[in-house]
């Protein structure tokens, strides 16, 4: 287990956006976070890293108290985020976005800038060097020096997840990384989950493509109104009669979402 | 951003044999307008490091240029301390002053107009107190007699001095400022400039980065304020009033805010231009403010800025083509589909 989540609960005025939510996330593992849209799934993420204060309840990283730090140092302690809406930085290459993900892993600040000391100059080449490595795991190596701003929303995407990664995040945190993706790229995100869990790190993610919660999770979490109503594998998920009636509503029922999978073996 | 100049040795070569030759060549009055320029380029590239890179707003500089100076003034005038140290000293009130006032604003997620706001009431308090401290600052009348820079019995007591003095201080500012922009740090603080949310996100500390770039910021421009003051010989509150700031704003925002030479060129351009203007006596501010306007519009980004010039090129095509389709009494592409 790397991260516990502890009777977490958040509102906004008189709306409970997350109420007593309580659950774990395995190490190495993908834990998909679904339900509807206003299900409190994005103030969950925000709550875990720092970026809200919670209310009430607890987040552990493997064992050692985060509740309510500032972001940077939840970052610091190795959960790592992504953004619904890419948040680059676009006036800068694409081998300096991921440097800027670095960071963490590097040091140096006014005085070293100054005077470059042997040691910050080779842990900046070390650090271009995996940078570029890092963008060509998710496929952007031929434009490391490339503007930010020039790249397709796929491609955006990509990027973050190649800065996010370069941090080199215990719990890597990913916010709808799927939206407005087209069939083939969200497929290609899908290799590069696997790939990133493979590497030993740990996914949360929220999404609303379902084909590819249910490919890559090895857990869900369902919430509903704030509530976790439901956990568990994609199996047990799938045949939750709370979670059809909350996720798909009632006339629909299950047939969505059985028709939106792509792996005939499970209808 | 990218630069027109980027820093080749060619061009390094060039530019120094040419401002060496000025020191040679130019006539007294034009050195002490150079030398003006020189100053004003060291204050705008710090202050470039605070708005340029990191993307925040600052209307309060003046303060810690009036620091350095008015530091400068009162203790070489009553205490008859030796210049370098007392420069040394005001750079050291501003930085800490910088870094209280900084640390109790920036911490509290001050930022955008609101910190404009913040940092211009900083100006016009530190402009107020050297009206108001006359036991030490001599009021409005302000402080004469300030000595010439120099160690021990060295002096560089004229214009063409301090000039040669520049000669060696404007290139090691820009010099400083492009080393913090191209490290770890000034990654950092261009990524909290893109971002802010994104950058904590990865780890960075906003605040105390941005913190951190407001000290230098202001250590460049005590320094320059110190440099001001023995220049003129002389401090009073108005040195680093309003014309001061509206100067300094108009250097950064002309020659190319978050650029390496921006500072630098702006500062020619901005003290230089009035000064060609002189002839044209009454118009000479009227020109001078339709100069600004062409230049904010045409080239937005500053001059020395390349991507920046897109608009005043895209112009200047559409111009040529239209004159040269008009001469040679052919339909435009345009016209012919």
């Amino acid at each position: 287990m790397i991260l516990r989540i502890d009777s977490l609960s958040r509102s906004f005025g008189g709306i409970r956006a997350i109420d007593e939510v309580s659950f774990d996330i395995e190490k190495g593992k993908v834990t998909a976070i679904i339900g509807p849209n206003g299900a409190g799934k994005t103030t969950l993420f925000s709550v875990v890293c720092g970026f809200l204060a919670p209310h009430r309840g607890r987040v552990e990283l493997e064992g050692s108290d985060i509740t309510g730090l500032p972001p940077y140092r939840i970052a610091a302690a190795g959960i790592v985020r992504t953004f619904q809406l890419v948040r680059l930085f676009k006036e800068m290459s694409l081998r300096e976005n991921v440097m800027v993900g670095g960071h963490l892993a590097t040091k140096g600040g006014l005085w070293s800038a100054l005077l470059r000391p042997g040691w910050y100059r080779k842990e900046q080449r070390e650090l271009a060097r995996t940078a570029d490595e890092n963008l060509s795991m998710v496929g952007l190596g031929s434009l490391a020096h490339a503007r930010a701003s020039t790249l397709t929303y796929g491609q955006q995407r990509r990027l973050e997840i190649a800065r996010a990664l370069a941090a080199r995040p215990r719990l890597l945190l990913l916010d709808e990384p799927a939206a407005g993706l087209s069939a083939s790229e969200s497929r290609e995100l899908l290799g590069i989950i696997r790939s990133v869990t493979q590497a030993g790190t740990s996914v949360m993610l929220i999404d609303h493509d379902m084909s590819l919660v249910m490919d890559v999770a090895d857990k869900i979490v369902v919430l509903d109104f704030g509530k976790k109503i439901c956990e568990g594998t994609p199996e047990i998920v799938r045949q939750d009669a709370q979670v059809l009636h909350a996720y798909l509503g009632k006339s629909e029922r299950s047939s969505r979402l059985r028709g939106q999978r792509k792996n005939p073996a499970v209808k | 951003m990218r630069n027109v100049l980027s820093p080749r040795p060619a061009a390094i070569a060039a530019c120094s044999l040419v401002a060496a030759g000025l020191g040679i060549l130019a006539s007294d009055y034009w050195v002490s307008i150079l030398v003006l320029v020189g100053i004003y380029a060291i204050v705008a590239t710090g202050l470039n490091l605070f708005m340029g890179y990191t993307g925040q707003t600052s209307f309060g500089h003046n303060a810690f240029a009036a620091i350095g100076g008015y530091t400068t003034a009162i203790m070489t005038t009553a205490y008859g301390w030796p210049p370098v140290p007392v420069a040394i000293l005001g750079a050291a009130i501003a930085a800490l002053i910088a870094a209280l006032i900084g640390y109790s604003v920036l911490y509290l997620k001050v930022r955008g107009h609101y910190l404009g706001m913040a940092t211009l009431g900083l100006g016009l308090i530190v402009v107020e107190l050297a009206i108001e401290m006359e036991r030490i600052t001599n009021g409005t009348a302000g402080i004469s007699g300030v000595p010439p820079i120099g160690i021990g019995d060295f002096e560089i007591a004229s214009s063409r001095g301090m000039y040669w003095l520049l000669l060696v201080l404007v290139p090691f500012a820009i010099w400083c400022a492009h080393r913090i922009a191209t490290s770890r740090l000034g990654r950092a603080l261009k990524a909290i400039s893109g971002d802010e949310q994104a950058a904590e996100a990865l780890g960075i500390n906003a605040s105390a980065h941005i913190l951190v770039a407001f000290v230098v910021s202001a250590v460049f421009a005590a320094a320059g304020g110190s440099l001001l003051v023995h220049q003129l010989a002389f401090v009073s509150p108005e040195v680093f009033g309003m014309f001061f700031l509206t100067l300094l704003f108009t250097v950064l925002y002309v020659g190319g805010v978050g650029t390496t030479f921006g500072p630098l060129i702006g500062a020619l351009v901005i003290v230089l231009v009035p000064e060609a203007l002189r002839g044209f006596a009454d118009f000479r501010e009227l020109i001078y403010g339709i100069f600004l306007i062409v230049v904010v519009v045409f080239v937005p980004g500053g001059l020395s800025s390349a991507s920046s010039w897109g608009p005043a090129l895209g112009w200047f095509k559409a111009y040529r083509r239209s004159a040269h389709s008009t001469a040679a009494n052919r339909p435009s592409p345009r016209q012919e589909h």
